[in-house]
Formats: C-alpha cells, structure tokens, sequence
C-alpha cells in the first residue's frame, strides 16, 4: 500500500529495512523462536546500520531521521520477526525517548548516545506484580540519604530486561502522594544492588527477553534522577503516548507478515483439487484481512506524521491507533491461519508464531481496556 | 448451568470425571505441555475406572453408556487438560468404530482389550481441510501416535471409505512442534504406508466416524471455554489494581459476561446436538462450540493482563489448544459454508 503522505526518504527507507528483512531475518526468525534465545547476532547487524538510534539526532548519536521513519523500521522488521521488533521498540521508545525528552545534557551524553548508537541496550522498567495497569501503585521505593538514592523493590515483565545496560525506571519517593510521589532514575547493569531476576516463560516473541528487576538498597547518585522529582509518572505517560505507536505498529507488521504468508500459501496449495485461492471463504478471510490492516497503516502513520508535524501529545491519536491495530491483528492471525488448515500447527510454518507473538499487543504498554478508558477520557473528559 | 436433559447418571459421572482430571492430571499438566510428553500412566488408570470404552457394551467390558455421557466425560477431561481429553476421544472413536461397523470376531477380540485400557488406540483426524502443494502425498496426524499399540484411519478409495486399523510399531514421525495440544502424542503419518502386514483389519464402511469425531472435539472445546471462564471470573475478583478487584470494572464485566455467554451456548448446542441423531446439528454446534472457544480463551487472555502471556497461568495453554482444535474440526469458515450448502439444497 502507498500512503500519500510518504516522501521519497520514506520509502527509500523502508525499501532498505525489508531488503535486510528479507536477507538476513526472514530465515531465521523460526530458528529465532524456536530456540528461544535473543538473536544477538541480528541485532548486531541492525546496529552496524544506525537502527538502534533512527528517531534521534546525529549529535545524539542516532541517524536523524523522523519518527514515521522509526515506525517504519518496526513495521518491516516485525513483518519478519516480533521478537526482534520488541526488543527494538523496547530499546528505543521506551529507554532512548524518555532519556531524549528529559534528561540533561550530561545524561544525554553519558546514557542516549551510547544506546542510540547501539553500543548498549537500554529497557524501561514501569510494571511491577501488584502495579500493572496501575503503574501508578509502584511499590518500589527510592529514599535520598546523603547525596545518594537508595532504591528498594522489584520489577516485572521488563522487555530486555537480563540484557540491558541502561535502564529508566520509576520509584516512589512518598507512596502516601501516588502518582505524584514516583520519580524517574537512570540504573546501570553492574550497579550494586541492581539485579535483572527471572525470564519469563512466554507464550510468543519468544526470542525477546522479558524479566524481573530487582533492586536491594541500591544506591544511585543524585545525577541519576531523570526529569524533576516526584514528575516520574509525566515523564512515563509521556513516554508511554510515543510507545503505544510502536506496539501499534508491532501488531501491524505481524498483521501484514501473515497476510504476506497467507496469500502466498493460498496461491500455491490446493484443496480437494481446487486453488485455495479460488475459494470464496478465503477471498474473504484474505479481502478482510486486507482491509482491517489498510485501516490500521492509517491509524499509525498519521499518529506518527502527527507528531513529526510537531504535535507535542499524540494522546488520542496513538490510543486509537494501538487499539485498533493490536486487536485486528489478532484476528486476522486467527483468520488466516485457518486457511492453512493442518499446517498451520507447527513451525513448519510460521503462521501460528504470528498468532502467538500478536497477542501481546493486545496487553503490552496498556491494554486494550486501558486504551479504551484513555480515549474515553480524551473524548468524554475526564 | 443445568440442562433439562442430563439424567442423574450423567451428573454422577461429571462428578467422577471431575474428580479423576483434578486429582490425577492436574498435577501434571503444565510441565507436560511444556516437555509435550504423553500422559500415558494416567491413561492407563483412566482405562482402569472404564473411561476408555464409554460406548462399548458391558458384553466387551465396556460402560454401555450413551454419547451425551462420552461427552460429559472428554468436556470435564478438557477443562484440566484439553491435550489428555483428546487422547481419549481419539480412543473412544476407534472403539466406536469397530462396535458399530467390525464383525463380531472383531469386536470380541479388539473391543474387552481396548474398553479396559489394556490395550490403546490412536486415531487419525481428518481435519476436512487439509490443503496440499501439488504433487505432494497427503499426511495424517495421528493422535496418540508415539504411544499407542494400535492406531487407525480413514481411507477414500473411489468415493468409499475404508477404516484401516494396523500394529503401532512406535516408527511414526512425532511432531514435536505442535503449537497446541501438547501431550496428545501426535505424530504424522503417510497412509500410502499403510499396508496391513498380517496384524491388523480393515471395515469396509466405517459409517458417520466424522460426526462422532467432531462432536467431541466440540466438548473438548467446550471444556475448554467453560474452564477459561472460571479461571478468568476468580482471577478477576483475587487480581486487585487501583485498589478495587479487577471484577469490579465495567469492561472486565462485559468480558466476563461475553464468556459465560457464548461458553454456556456452546454447551447447550452440544448437549442437544448429542442427544439428536441429526447430523447437521452435531456439524453446528462444532463449529459454533471450536469457533467460541477462540473467542473465550482470547478473552481469558486479556482478562489475566500479562499474566495471561505467560507459561505460569492456565490460560496460554487453553489459548493454544483451543486453536488446535478449531483446525482439527475443520477450520470455521469452511465448515460453515459446508453448513450453508446443506442448508439450502
Ligand atoms: C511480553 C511482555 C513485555 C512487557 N514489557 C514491558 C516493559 O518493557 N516495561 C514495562 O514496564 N512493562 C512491560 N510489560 C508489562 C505490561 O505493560 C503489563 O503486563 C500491562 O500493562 C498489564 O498489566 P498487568 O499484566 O499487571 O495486568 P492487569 O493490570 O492486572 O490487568 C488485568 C486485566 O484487568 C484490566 N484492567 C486493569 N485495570 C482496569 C481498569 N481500570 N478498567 C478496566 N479494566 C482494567 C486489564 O485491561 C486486563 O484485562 C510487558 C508485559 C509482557 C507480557
């Protein structure tokens, strides 16, 4: 599909990512999920070329490009493979963007560069067991002593969490305030009393890491606070309206991954003698497939050329945008794995991993109820 | 949810089979999906108590019982492990198949071994859409392959069908790498190789084996819908954010209700559909019980939030098996256009 808004940049741009997409992911993103482990060696690959860095500038040591041009990367390379576009997305809307738009010029130099050039990996640690939807309830507490922040508690479901080297994260200062009492804080990996815990044992984007953090009197200097204090939870809404775009695209490329699959499964297989292609009930699981993801591609990008145009919130927009995409993306996998009946059931074919891996967005940085109470409110008032 | 057609002996037996799943496979469950290792011990026992010959006659040993009361038992199977549920179904229907159409030397020597456990059977599905790449031969899953002494299949030759039963010499190829119903033994298998080497039988018309098949993929679906609803309604009132129990948010409500709904729906047509000797009522309610139970474990998903994501709560697995099974009974949209021609002509 072409959008008209698109410049020539644009889609230069997206015909490099699918090249490499196609070249050096799409044979191994079975292997990438199967194995279960982070594909170090792609990832190493996309930040040779800049990708860890797009939306920031050169000084920054990103590439400099817009943010449609970010969203673009996630789209292609989850077409391929989710589990590599989450560690992405992870890495540079959750960690990168909030280290752009609030940190100093100190913290820039010493933590954004590094990880938009892709010399580490950065994650964003907001959930915890008993603060979910409610990342406001954070139980984890910071105390300042002396000069130092000493940080107590524990994290959960952090993408990139075991292999991260920077991590944004939030704590409570005066849990008596909520969510005026969290402020945000900048750990590195090798920090005492910093530990990432425990993977999880997921059911999709099984080559993308999701741990536990713990922190046990960990001690941080003053400089590592990030953006005012006791503003933790703006900074972290803040980031969370530029990241909801970024899962809304994941669903979107997984989406379109499939359809790319199952049109060409349909076309060369056969059913009872007859091209599959040439039934009417998978013209119209692959006509609808088409249309939903049609609708989703407008959705994101003008979320995303919104906020190029200047748009300092995309609230609404990136709301509307991440519901909408992440949930037809979970029935069109649904759908079109039907259409390839018993080989739809292994990895033999990757239609079932597309189901699996999609459903996440249906949940990560928000669920789908959460978008549709940020909506309301945005309509409705709140 | 009651229904008016359930005898006290259907009760009873829900009660033991509640039982037998909670005690017996429950423990187990979850490690053996994850290594998708066989529950044969425990199928061994399940034979031991007579759940592996429910329609054979007490005259071969079996329990003599009806269809609704199969169903009872592979719905309650299902609602702790759909994977072990399936197992037993794919038995069940080979011991159906020789009771209805074998001769009676057939019956007396397979069905006493077969009802008690003695001896097992796998069960190729035909899932109706099995789409193929030309030139290629077709393959059968074969549930309980990579166990079982024995397993059959159907045939078509010139538009009649043959039940073709021969020796498990344990060389079938196991797929390992099913995204769902884990602990079945599935195993592919070319019928071409199906040659009969003096240790096995043929029934020449195999009579409506699809029918009984999909009805009890449709209790395995539901089993699977009513557990992802119960599940999903205690996590809801024990999952607490912004200080309230989840359960008591509007949204979770809806979800909840859209659940139970389509949950207790899929049980009454299945109830009705077995109680019925019209076949296009059996082919509803599937469709309507596997295409739900989608919908139902989806929903559980999202009820239970990231922890729904993960391998450490139930509803992964459901989420898993679900689909499955919905491609087993023949992928929804196809089915329902087979429904709407038969229907209309
Ligand atoms: C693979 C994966 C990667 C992740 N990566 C990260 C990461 O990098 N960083 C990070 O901080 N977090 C991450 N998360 C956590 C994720 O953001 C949370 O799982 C999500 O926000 C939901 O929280 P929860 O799981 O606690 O569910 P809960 O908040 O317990 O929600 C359970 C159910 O209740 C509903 N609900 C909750 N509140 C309301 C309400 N007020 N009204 C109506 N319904 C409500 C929810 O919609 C859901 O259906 C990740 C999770 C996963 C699974």
């Amino acid at each position: 599909m072409k959008l008209a808004e698109f410049t020539d940049k644009h889609n230069a741009f997206r015909e490099e990512v699918r090249e490499f997409a196609k070249k050096e992911l799409l044979s191994e993103s079975t292997q990438i999920d199967r194995k279960g482990e982070f594909p170090w060696h792609i990832i190493n690959k996309i930040k040779e070329r800049g990708w860890l860095g797009v939306p920031f500038p050169e000084k920054y040591g990103g590439l400099g490009l817009d943010t449609t041009s970010y969203i673009i990367l996630v789209e292609e390379i989850a077409r391929v493979c989710a589990s590599t576009a989450i560690m992405i997305a992870a890495h540079v809307s959750l960690a990168c963007q909030p280290l752009y738009a609030h940190g100093t010029e100190e913290q820039k130099e010493k933590y954004l560069i590094p990880l938009a050039c892709g010399e580490k990996v950065g994650s964003f640690g907001l959930t915890e067991a008993n603060a979910g939807s409610d990342a406001g309830a954070t139980e984890t507490t910071v105390k300042l002593i002396g000069d130092k922040w000493i940080i107590n508690g524990n994290k959960r479901f952090i993408t990139n969490g075991t292999i991260a080297d920077i991590i944004v994260f939030t704590a409570s200062q005066d849990r008596t305030k909520k969510t005026h009492g969290i402020s945000a804080f900048i750990v590195e990996k090798g920090t005492k009393g910093y530990e990432a815990g425990k993977e999880e044992d997921k059911m999709g984007l099984r080559g993308s890491i999701t741990s536990e953090l713990h922190f046990e009197d960990c001690e941080l200097p003053k400089e590592n606070l990030l953006g005012e204090e006791y503003e933790g939870f703006k900074v972290f809404m803040e980031t969370l309206d530029g990241g909801r775009i970024s899962i809304g695209v994941l669903a979107l490329g997984i989406a379109q991954g499939a359809l790319d699959y199952g049109i060409k499964y349909a076309q060369e297989h056969d059913l009872n003698g007859k091209p599959l292609y040439k039934f009417q009930w998978v013209q119209k699981i692959v006509a609808d497939a088409a249309t939903e993801i049609m609708a989703a591609r407008h959705l994101i990008y003008h979320a995303a050329m919104l906020k190029d145009k200047g748009e300092k919130r995309i609230t609404e927009e990136g709301a509307i945008a991440k519901l909408y995409a992440s949930e037809i993306a979970t029935r069109v996998c649904y759908k079109l794995h039907s259409i390839l009946g018993e080989d739809g059931l292994t990895r033999k074919y990757p239609m079932e991993r597309f189901l699996r891996d999609t459903k996440l967005m249906e949940i990560g940085e928000g669920t789908s109820e959460i978008q549709r109470i940020v909506i309301a409110r945005q309509i409705l008032g709140k | 949810m009651d229904w008016m057609g359930l005898k006290e002996e259907h009760k009873l037996l829900r009660q033991d089979m509640k039982r037998f799943a909670e005690t017996e496979i429950a423990p187990q469950v979850s490690d053996m999906d994850k290594t998708g290792e066989p529950q044969i011990a425990s199928l061994k026992k399940f034979g031991e108590i007579g759940g592996l010959g429910i329609l054979v006659s007490e005259e071969f040993e079996g329990a003599g019982m009806d269809l609704l009361s199969l169903v009872i038992t592979v719905e309650e199977l299902a609602k702790v492990s759909p994977s072990f549920a399936l197992s037993v179904s794919a038995h069940n229907i080979v011991c159906n198949i020789i009771l209805s159409n074998g001769s009676t030397e057939l019956k007396k020597e397979y069905l006493p071994a077969l009802a008690t456990g003695r001896v097992i059977a796998g069960m190729g599905v035909d899932t109706m859409i099995h789409p193929i790449s030309s030139g290629a031969t077709e393959e059968k899953l074969i549930v309980n392959g990579s166990f079982s002494d024995i397993f059959g299949f159907v045939v078509k030759n010139d538009g009649k069908e043959k039940f073709i039963v021969i020796k498990n010499d344990k060389g079938l190829k196991e797929e390992k790498e099913m995204m769902g119903m884990r602990t079945s033994g599935i195993c592919s298998f070319k019928p071409a190789e199906g040659t009969i080497k003096g240790n096995g039988f043929t029934i020449d018309s195999p009579g409506n084996y699809y029918s009984l098949m999909r009805i009890l993929f449709a209790a395995i679906a539901c089993g699977i819908s009513q557990s992802s609803f119960e599940y999903s309604r205690s996590y809801s009132k024990e999952r607490y954010q912004f200080e309230r129990p989840i359960a008591s948010f509007g949204m979770i409500r809806i979800i909840l209700a859209d659940m139970v709904s389509r949950s207790n729906a899929s049980r009454l047509l299945v109830y009705q559909a077995s109680s019925s000797t019209n076949i296009i009522d059996k082919e509803i309610a599937t469709v309507f019980a596997t295409e739900n139970s989608l919908y139902v474990t989806d929903k559980g998903v999202q009820v239970y939030g990231g922890y729904g994501y993960i391998k450490d709560y139930p509803l992964e697995m459901f989420f898993r098996d679900a689909k499955v099974l919905e491609v087993f009974s023949g992928s929804a949209d196809y089915r329902k256009v087979l429904i709407g021609k038969q229907l209309t002509s």
